[in-house]
């Protein structure tokens, strides 16, 4: 719970992590870069104070990360999107296994969602049940650029996931986190294009597609998707921390997302430990937009959309009870989904 | 890596102010800047007719054909340069350094580097960007003109301003009429635009995540590398 002038909201993480990539668990050099550019994300765009040593960002561990996400970081529930990357880390970088005793631990506390190896093909799927069943998953997180031997990447659309989407539904597995990397195949293509997203989510209607990083960098072809899906929504994770170093930027982007998708469909997340929620949370609640965002955009992000976006939106997508007094108003008051445009998108 | 080279040479001194001035004509298409500007020139060395460049990018990760296209396009730039016969093009401190500077240096085509895991050319992607590019120029470009002009503006109507040449330069670039009758709004297909407010608020999307993406890019590269040239 986050508390400013007398108003208190409920905080929902929609993304964080347990990650494990010290040398012991780093395979290769792959591995080696994924967690340096990881770091250069944290190291970038974090307040001074906030920012780690690498080694300690390599592998934090359970203390550090209690008293950061929930002692001073305002969250009540905090979403855990496992980032397996096997191929570059022996047990993996975060996987729902490495997860699942801070789940038992603190059950309230934490959302466990898993994940699915569409390339491992039917032989998967009864893994993929247990797994479900076991964490009492209700989401998925997919990296779609993640390499699985010679694979370097696949899309919502290929047959092969096509299998596991039916298998969510089957399950109960309503939300389905995507995150865009830049290793699908084909390599000759834009791998950042969230269109397989768009036709999953057609569909898949009763699936939530919540695509992380808004799109970034392809924040246009998200809005695009966004205004015509009504069940494609936004993480913030990777565009929160611009509040900070680039504040007039960050006042457009959450303008655009207002206007197109609406304070319904976006989802706070921290992506600690790459950044820390606690500072993300309070300069968004005290956030005023810039004198340079066109008013037509930048009315839009109330004190009540803040409230949705900080934790009832994600609240709502999980089931998660909300104390009384930090329940929001109106619902729904997004734009209108709208027809497809006739004309392509550039 | 050869770190030697990235304490070599500095834009502007010398012989070496033609290799920059030919690499500044180098476009990374997502970002629609130079890669001087950006910084993504690590080390240039040149030794009579035969030169080499490294290049450096925000992330070991950047999107393999995004730095395949820029890694090419400044091997074709510096071979243009006079009194250049031979140029070499080296892609620094990332994951697919191998297959991109091996296959770019011998001539080989994106597609024969990547035989596994692309299925043809880099042509549409490069289109594709310069498309979102011409919509953003375009805007930049109408920006000081009244709302209530641009339904019939035309090119005629245009500010002279550098905002409008790059505007026209891409413009020509995906062949479309740049003639002072032309209208000034267009798709990038060069088709008229129906709904003036609705184009725009598109052009204005797309112009935000192009800042987004240069932030984002320009900090880790500083991250990364430390500050940038110049």
């Amino acid at each position: 719970m986050y508390e400013s002038n007398g108003d208190k909201y409920f905080i929902v993480d929609g993304h964080m992590h347990n990650w494990d990539a010290s040398p012991e668990n780093t395979l290769n050099e792959y591995g080696e870069g994924f967690i340096k550019c990881f770091y250069d994300y944290h190291a970038n765009l974090s307040p001074e104070e906030y920012v780690w040593p690498l080694e300690k960002y390599r592998k934090y561990g359970e203390e550090t990360l209690m008293k950061d996400v929930f002692e001073d970081g305002y969250v009540d529930v905090a979403i855990f999107q496992p980032t397996y990357l096997t191929d570059f880390y022996k047990n993996g970088f975060n996987t729902t296994a490495q997860d699942a005793p801070l789940k038992e631990k603190y059950p309230d506390k934490f959302v466990l969602n898993t994940s699915f190896e569409p390339r491992l093909g039917k032989a998967g799927l009864d893994d993929f049940e247990a797994k479900v069943k076991k964490h009492g998953s209700k989401g998925v997180k997919l990296y779609t650029a993640e390499w699985h031997g010679e694979s370097k990447g696949w899309k919502l659309t290929d047959d092969d996931a096509r299998l596991y989407l039916d298998k969510c539904q089957e399950l109960g597995v309503t939300n389905i986190h995507v995150h865009k990397g830049p290793t699908i195949w084909p390599l000759n293509k834009d791998a950042f294009d969230v269109a397989d997203v768009d036709a999953a989510a057609s569909e898949y209607p009763e699936l939530n597609f919540i695509v992380e990083h808004v799109g970034l960098p392809r924040l246009e072809d998200f809005c695009w998707i966004g205004v015509q899906e009504p069940n494609v929504y936004g993480g913030l994770a990777v565009a929160m921390p611009f509040i900070h170093t680039r504040p007039t930027f960050f006042g457009k982007m959450m303008g655009e997302l207002m206007y197109w998708l609406g304070e319904d469909r976006i989802l706070f997340g921290s992506d600690y430990a790459i950044w820390h929620p606690k500072w993300l949370i309070e300069q968004f609640v005290a956030f005023e937009m810039p004198d340079d965002v066109p008013d037509e955009i930048g009315s839009l992000l109330t004190p009540e959309a803040k409230r949705k976006i900080l934790g009832l939106n994600a609240a709502k997508l999980y089931d998660l009870d909300v104390p009384e007094d930090m329940q929001g108003g109106d619902t729904d008051v997004g734009p209108e989904v709208t027809e497809k445009p006739a004309v392509a998108q550039v | 890596m050869r770190a030697a080279a990235l304490e070599q040479r500095r834009p502007g001194a010398g012989q070496d102010a033609d290799v920059y001035a030919a690499l500044s004509r180098v476009i990374d298409p997502e970002l629609d800047q130079d890669v001087v500007e950006l910084g993504f020139v690590a080390g240039v060395e040149r030794e009579g007719a035969r030169v080499s460049v490294e290049l450096r990018l925000p992330t070991y990760w950047c999107a393999p054909n995004f730095s395949w296209l820029m890694v090419s396009d400044a091997r074709e730039a510096l071979l243009r340069v006079p009194g250049v016969d031979e140029a070499e093009v080296t892609l620094i401190d990332h994951h697919a350094t191998t297959e991109i500077s091996a296959g770019v240096n011998a001539g080989r085509s994106f597609e024969q580097s990547f035989p596994d895991h692309a299925d043809g050319e880099l042509g549409e992607l490069r289109t594709l960007f310069r498309r979102k590019a011409f919509l953003v120029r375009q805007g930049r470009a109408v920006a000081s003109l009244e709302r209530e002009r641009l339904p019939g503006a035309t090119i005629s109507d245009l500010p002279e301003t550098p905002a409008t040449d790059a505007y026209l330069e891409v413009r020509g670039e995906l062949g479309l009429d740049c003639s002072p009758g032309a209208p000034a709004l267009s798709d990038a297909a060069g088709r008229p635009v129906r709904d003036v407010e609705d184009h725009l608020r598109r052009v204005r999307m797309i112009g935000v995540s192009l800042e987004g993406n240069s932030a984002m890019c320009r900090g880790l590269l500083q991250t990364r590398y430390g500050k940038v040239n110049d």
